[in-house]
């Protein structure tokens, strides 16, 4: 079949930066031997600067460099931090004019840097069954040996999907809202193996404009 | 006692350690070193440092001035120096040796960001520092200084990735390779904190990761968490900036890249050192040509800066590196001979 399906992918990362900024502020009170555990009113002054430090950035420069790269009928919707103390959430929202583009989507992040492929491990099949959208999210790689358990679950990706056709089958959850939406931990993401396959699957309904090739 | 380790650190820390073995070609044969130098400059090589005496000042390199301090020690005019490049904070360290020791304050530290702040309204700062840029400084200080022949290096934490990678682009320049509790890797491979986080952030689901990790980082460098030193305090909030600045010059860097294959890279590390986690310098070490490792008494267990905590350490770790019959002594005039 051919047919242009419009949709939104939303993808979102959840990461609570306290345990790197107490291990940084540790390393900091070893440099010139002051040595010693990180105090709650330390803790509390860097916590206090790493969010004056992120509202002082501007999304912009990522958008214009995201936009600037992104293949043509593929925008930017919506590029937003959250922070609750030191954890924070990002979502970005691509708008796209035809959901097949999305495994081929290539962007940099920042000016000067390696094009990003966020969607290379997801596949977008349609056929006069439906519309079958599977694959996996990116791998993670850690190079720590025995990284606990905890550390990894201050830590969580997202992928959330919005295609105005009707759900056959999926192993998402809904939002109530028309949106499927899948979320991993790092501790699930640490696990992945090279014979996982489709933690991402749904199929929707074939849409009635489309024509068969 | 300094501890050698002929094996992994963790492994060896268990017993008494052998010292190490010797490495392959680790001899450097001295008359190769000064090959197309002229007989003055063979006869004495650091002669115009030795005519310096003390010295304590500003020179000019194509990356701006630098300050630097000499020291005269043993034998200077003869002897190879040793060039000190300090860690990330820079806040005045000595170094323990008898050699004459050429202590650089690089871009972004102690005096010669102070001269950038007076002068340019700290420049230097407007970006994060590129690595190479120091490079730059200490070739362009050597140059001022009137040495030409190869020097010795010793590095502490973030000196020590800027003498390794001097060495890399200077082999020629750099003979003794020394690096005490070294920068390694920036999201360090052995801290499964940072590696997590380093994943996480650096997920291409995340385009906002690095500022993340760069907020992250100027918070963490923000004044007050470290200790400004004396000569910087006038300029308090630059001394964050410009720790924030040289620290995230660096990330692209891996120790164990810039070593490999090198020749003569001696390295000193502490303990359990959360900063220079032995398990990382010494994997970096074991890519390296010839060399030596050593692991520090375990009373400085978790001890990053041993230039300041363990002055007697560090002498005999430069003293066992540089070796009784200096490998970089000069080849005897021509008619003349040892003694």
């Amino acid at each position: 079949m051919k047919a242009i399906i419009p949709a939104k992918v939303t993808v979102g990362t959840q990461s609570n930066l306290e345990p790197l900024i107490r291990q940084m502020l540790l390393e900091m009170k070893g440099l010139d031997g002051q040595g010693g555990d990180v105090t709650d009113e330390e803790l509390a002054a860097a916590a206090k600067a790493f969010g004056e430090e992120l509202e002082g950035q501007s999304a912009d420069t990522l958008e214009k460099s995201m936009r600037r790269t992104l293949p043509q009928g593929v925008k930017v919707a919506a590029l937003e931090v959250e922070r609750d103390g030191m954890r924070v959430s990002t979502t970005t929202t691509y708008a796209l004019d035809d959901i097949k583009k999305l495994p081929i989507l290539r962007m940099s992040f920042e000016p000067g840097q390696p094009r990003q492929r966020p969607f290379a491990d997801i596949s977008v099949a349609l056929s006069q069954d439906g519309l079958t959208i599977e694959g996996m999210p990116p791998p993670i790689e850690l190079n720590a040996p025995d990284v606990p358990e905890e550390a990894l679950r201050e830590h969580a990706l997202s992928f959330a999907l919005r295609i105005d056709l009707p759900v056959l089958e999926s192993n998402a959850v809904e939002d109530g809202d028309g949106r499927l939406i899948w979320r991993f931990d790092g501790a699930r993401l640490r696990d992945r193996t090279a014979e996982d396959r489709a933690w991402i699957r749904v199929k929707y309904a074939p849409p009635t404009s489309g024509r068969a090739d | 006692m300094v501890r050698k380790v002929a094996g992994p650190p963790a492994a060896a820390a268990l017993g008494e350690l052998a010292p190490p073995a010797p490495r392959a070609n680790q001899d450097v044969r001295p008359a190769d070193r000064f090959e197309g130098v002229t007989a003055v400059e063979k006869a004495a090589p650091y002669g115009r440092l030795a005519a310096m005496g003390d010295f304590s000042g500003f020179v000019s390199t194509e990356v701006g001035e630098v300050h630097v301090q000499v020291r005269p020690g043993r034998d200077v005019g003869q002897r190879p120096p040793v060039v000190f490049l300090d860690g990330l904070d820079a806040n005045g360290r000595q170094l323990a040796t008898d050699e004459t020791v050429i202590r650089l304050d690089l871009k972004g530290q102690l005096r010669t960001l102070a001269r950038d702040i007076q002068t340019n309204g700290g420049r230097s700062l407007q970006r994060d520092i590129d690595p190479k840029d120091q490079v730059k400084a200490v070739i362009g200080a050597l140059d001022a200084l009137g040495v030409r022949a190869p020097v010795h290096v010793f590095g502490l934490s973030y000196g020590g990735m800027i003498a390794a990678l001097t060495k890399q682009a200077h082999p020629d320049r750099i003979g003794k390779l020394m690096l005490c509790a070294p920068y390694v890797h920036a999201l360090s491979a052995g801290d499964p904190v940072r590696d997590v986080a380093r994943a996480m952030l650096m997920n291409p689901f995340n385009p906002m990761g690095s500022m993340m990790y760069r907020a992250a980082t100027r918070a963490v460098l923000a004044p007050g968490t470290a200790t400004v030193p004396p000569a910087l305090l006038p300029y308090a909030p630059m001394y964050g900036e410009a720790l924030y600045r040289l620290s995230m010059g660096l990330e692209q860097y891996r120790l164990e890249d810039v070593v490999k294959g090198m020749p003569d890279v001696h390295v000193l590390s502490a303990p359990a050192d959360p900063m220079s986690p032995p398990v990382s310098s010494w994997a970096a070490y074991e890519g390296a040509e010839s060399g030596s490792y050593t692991l520090a008494p375990w009373h400085l267990t978790m001890q990053h800066d041993l230039v300041r905590m363990a002055p007697t350490v560090v002498r005999r770790f430069i003293d066992e590196a540089l070796g009784a019959d200096d490998a970089l002594a000069l080849a005897p005039p021509e008619g003349e001979e040892h003694e």
